[in-house]
């Protein structure tokens, strides 16, 4: 299923490994999750140069009720989004939204996109608030943490990750990863932001958010602005 | 980096290279120089000895050319050692990335180019395209619309030997046993409830 827009941008479904390869390749965190579901390439004058993944969150129990009365595939996440550089200005946003209502058209049951902006490293969701997405949470980050060598990891991943555990710590050592990483190997948590964005696809679903929409300008209040790896000041 | 054309028969290479040249190798450089021509010099030492280059110069020989680019290094004899190791080594530490191998090699197909030409054998390349030749042409998969959830995920953490033991059994039981379910596709799952199952009616049973 393909939808081609003026420009020469194409956006496309292509498998999962080969949209992991482009995130390894653009991505800041140069790393892929397993739960996509939905992988769609990015494609400029024929060349692949982007990737937009959707799936499941990790902890999906955990954000379902923001939306009241969601049922358990009503929603998805953007679990990662990579361009190169080449792209012009605004088509990432634009490739995001005809990927939002290639979904809409396929699933017409889903009826709001999850996703965060990881503002310690990357970017404070420009591409999001471009697509119409909702600010509903501007937080200090407590999640992502630096290791000596510049390696950005989350706090779930130096839990539940051997590949994490056996490089940095030298062998398993399970739920005391986060521990013993700030311990003993050096892992600081990175100053900044985790940005929180909720975009409905049907927007009578509105009604049911229970999370306060925030204005943009919170960002600002509350310093949190980045842009590509670089604090806006 | 100062490149000169030096003639082969100056060049020495290095009595105790420790990097292992097969025939394999030699023959792909020897087609790659005849079809790109040499684009990568040899490196010697001040005393013509190779550092870096011990296949280029077996296959120069094999073209019997007379004349191969060199670059004579000025480098510190302590560390042409190192270097001499350094570079192969740093060369295993890159791996392919198959997808996108993939996409290079439509791309050759499409230009007509023969693609033993890229160093591959034709097993190589018709198995990385064979793996991802639906890499572009993906559907939708199927989603449900449900209300809630209509399974039940459950973690568990082994040690690395009862993970070994767990996961042995479990490929025993989905190998050797029925184990199918109408009610859930997930073989693990079912491979797993057949082993409490069998140990639960063992239990009642006593």
């Amino acid at each position: 299923m393909t939808q081609l827009v003026k420009n020469k941008l194409l956006v496309k479904l292509i498998s999962k490994p080969l949209a992991d390869s482009i995130v390894k390749k653009y991505h800041y965190s140069g790393k892929v999750v397993q739960n996509s579901k939905i992988n769609f390439g990015v494609y400029y004058n024929d060349i692949l140069e982007g990737a937009i993944q959707f799936g499941s969150p990790l902890d999906k129990k955990k954000v379902i009720g923001y939306v009241k009365n969601s049922r358990w595939n009503s929603f998805f996440e953007i679990n990662r989004m990579a361009f190169s550089d080449v792209l012009p200005k605004n088509s990432e946003s634009r490739a995001l939204s005809i990927s939002m209502k290639m979904i809409k058209k396929k699933y017409p049951f889903v009826n709001w996109i999850l996703t965060f902006a990881d503002a310690t490293s990357c970017g404070d969701g420009t591409i999001y608030r471009a697509c119409g997405f909702h600010l509903v949470g501007v937080n200090k980050n407590n999640t992502i943490y630096e290791m000596p060598d510049g390696a950005l990891i989350s706090n779930i991943a130096m839990r539940m990750s051997p590949t994490f555990q056996k490089k940095y710590i030298g062998k398993m050592v399970y739920d005391k990863g986060v521990q013993i990483a700030k311990k003993e190997k050096g892992a600081v948590l990175k100053k900044g932001f985790q940005i929180r964005y909720i975009k409905f696809l049907d927007e009578k679903y509105k009604k049911d958010l229970t999370l306060d929409i925030l204005d943009y300008s919170e960002l600002d209040k509350k310093d949190a602005r980045m842009y590509k790896g670089m604090r806006v000041l | 980096m100062k490149i000169e054309q030096i003639e082969l028969k100056k060049i020495k290479p290095y009595f105790n290279n420790p990097r292992k040249i097969s025939i394999d190798a030699v023959e792909k450089v020897k087609k790659s120089i005849e079809e790109f021509g040499f684009q990568q010099p040899i490196v010697v030492d001040k005393d013509m000895v190779i550092i870096v280059g011990h296949t280029r110069y077996k296959a120069s020989k094999l073209l019997n050319l007379e004349k191969v680019p060199t670059v004579i290094a000025d480098i510190p004899t302590d560390k042409v050692k190192s270097y001499r190791i350094a570079d192969n080594r740093t060369n295993e530490s890159s791996e392919w990335d198959l997808p996108l191998l993939n996409k290079e090699f439509l791309d050759l197909l499409d230009l007509k180019v023969d693609l033993s030409l890229t160093g591959f054998d034709e097993n190589e390349f018709l198995k990385i395209m064979k793996d991802h030749k639906d890499d572009e042409n993906i559907d939708f998969p199927e989603i449900e619309d449900i209300e809630k959830r209509d399974f039940e995920e459950i973690t568990f953490t082994f040690s690395l030997e009862q993970g070994a033991i767990v996961k042995e059994q479990l490929e025993y039981v989905k190998k050797n046993i029925d184990i199918d379910d109408e009610t859930n596709t997930n073989k693990n799952g079912n491979a797993m409830f057949h082993i409490i199952k069998t140990f639960s009616d063992s239990i009642s049973k006593k």
